[in-house]
């Protein structure tokens, strides 16, 4: 039986320039690399799940290695809540396949990944050929759109549904058996990733924070994502609070370049105003 | 002691006993061999988390005004500088709970209290009072704490 490996190449976002050509490098050194199928996708977070890519995704069979500018755990979570079967790294007991998710970061040398490649791929065992996969090895056009959505680590979420409480944009839901639910990645808050910090697992990523710690990264601390209460602490009055929550909301309106989320800040500015203080 | 008040911070209940005064500032007073101790209340102590470590900048004899700052507290989900609920003389610091900070957590309404003052502490809240007063600020308070976890490291204004 031919052991071929399938290996998946998530697209930086134009943003991630630093590691574009390390792309471009890594995809022509594996295409026709012996015992390797190539797939070349657009941003694999920036995929709809119900989309055509990802259901080619979906249907390869074998050890899966992905190549993304993500974190891997960011990856790996992305490519589970999409769906995608299959244990992080080694094969897990219930003999499903493994996905391995080897993160392009800037200054990486791809001759090094390359060989972390080959190195799974010996000691890979696919169950068959892998399908052509619905990518192409040529670089592969944008998605139309940039998404910002929760990815959920569920191995370390403990559903405690904290989050559920915390976000104010109905991003999160129960499903039938009480757990929690990505109800509507696409109503969270670009750039905010406050349910990230309040999370008492650390569970959830935003995979294109700045903060490596809320994108992903393992060896990154939730140290830094303390909240500072010094300012409920000191007693302050509620208008005095208000205050200062108008005047931070009024300075981010202004310096926004977002019509939208300049939109929701008008709508909590006179929100409060509303409320008489 | 009567029943405690119950504060409802989304679904998580902070308790509030019914035999001790309270300051704005999330801190319970309630006397003890002639002075005044304090401590955080437990919705101050849900909103730090497991509490790790704490310093006091003031020693015992320092004279103190309410609202100053008197010290540090950090804790899993966040950190604060602590502030004086009375204006009067510190005289005692607890090394029980410097020791084991997690007291705190575990024993705050009674082992865990920091300070004992030579003050009155007639002027701070009632029981009632201080959770009206939780039951307003607390839409703004989450406002507050939501705007500050929501800032990028790039939108320092």
């Amino acid at each position: 039986m031919p052991e071929n490996i399938s290996v998946i190449l998530s697209e930086p976002r134009p943003d991630d320039a630093g590691v574009q050509a390390l792309a471009d490098s890594l995809a022509g050194r594996l295409a026709g690399r012996p015992g390797l199928s190539l797939t070349r996708v657009p941003n694999l977070y920036d995929l709809e799940p119900g989309g055509p890519v990802m259901e080619s995704i979906r249907r390869l069979e074998g050890d899966l290695v992905v190549l993304s500018a993500l974190y891997p755990r960011a990856t790996f979570w992305t490519l589970k809540t999409a769906g995608v079967s299959g244990c992080l790294g080694e094969r897990g007991e219930s003999d499903e396949r493994a996905i391995w998710c080897l993160r392009l970061e800037p200054g990486a040398d791809a001759g090094e990944i390359l060989g972390q490649i080959d190195r799974i791929a010996s000691r890979a065992h696919a169950a068959a050929t892998a399908p052509a996969p619905g990518g192409q090895p040529v670089r592969p056009s944008a998605p139309a759109h940039q998404r910002w959505y929760p990815v959920i680590d569920r191995q370390r979420c403990s559903g405690c549904l904290e989050c559920l409480n915390f976000c104010l944009f109905g991003v999160y839901g129960v499903d039938a058996a009480g757990g929690l639910l990505i109800e509507q990645p696409d109503a969270c808050r670009a750039g905010c990733p406050a349910c990230s910090r309040i999370c008492p697992e650390g569970a959830i990523m935003f995979p294109q924070h700045v903060d490596p710690a809320i994108a992903g990264d393992d060896k990154a601390s939730l140290e830094g994502l303390k909240l500072d209460l010094s300012q409920l602490f000191a007693g302050a009055d509620p208008s005095v609070m208000a205050a200062v929550e108008r005047d931070r909301a009024l300075a981010e309106a202004r310096t926004s370049e977002d019509s939208q989320r300049g939109d929701q800040l008008d709508d909590l500015v006179d929100e409060m105003d509303e409320m008489d203080l | 002691m009567s029943r405690p008040l119950v504060f409802m911070m989304g679904k998580s209940p902070a308790i509030l006993p019914t035999d001790r005064r309270y300051a704005r500032n999330h801190m319970w007073a309630s006397p003890a061999d002639g002075l005044v101790r304090v401590g955080l209340s437990a919705y101050a102590v849900r909103l730090l988390g497991d509490v790790h470590h704490l310093d006091w900048a003031v020693e015992p004899g320092a004279e103190v005004a309410a609202g100053g700052q008197i010290g540090y507290v950090e804790a899993s989900k966040a950190t604060s500088d602590l502030y004086s609920p009375l204006t009067g003389r510190i005289a005692q610091i607890n090394p029980e709970v410097l020791a084991q900070p997690g007291l705190m957590n575990t024993n705050l309404y009674d082992r865990g209290w920091l300070l004992a003052f030579h003050a009155d502490a007639a002027g701070l809240l009632s029981p009632e009072q201080y959770l009206a007063h939780l039951e307003a600020a607390w839409p703004l308070a989450q406002r507050l704490l939501k705007g500050q976890l929501g800032r990028q490291p790039q939108d320092n204004l």
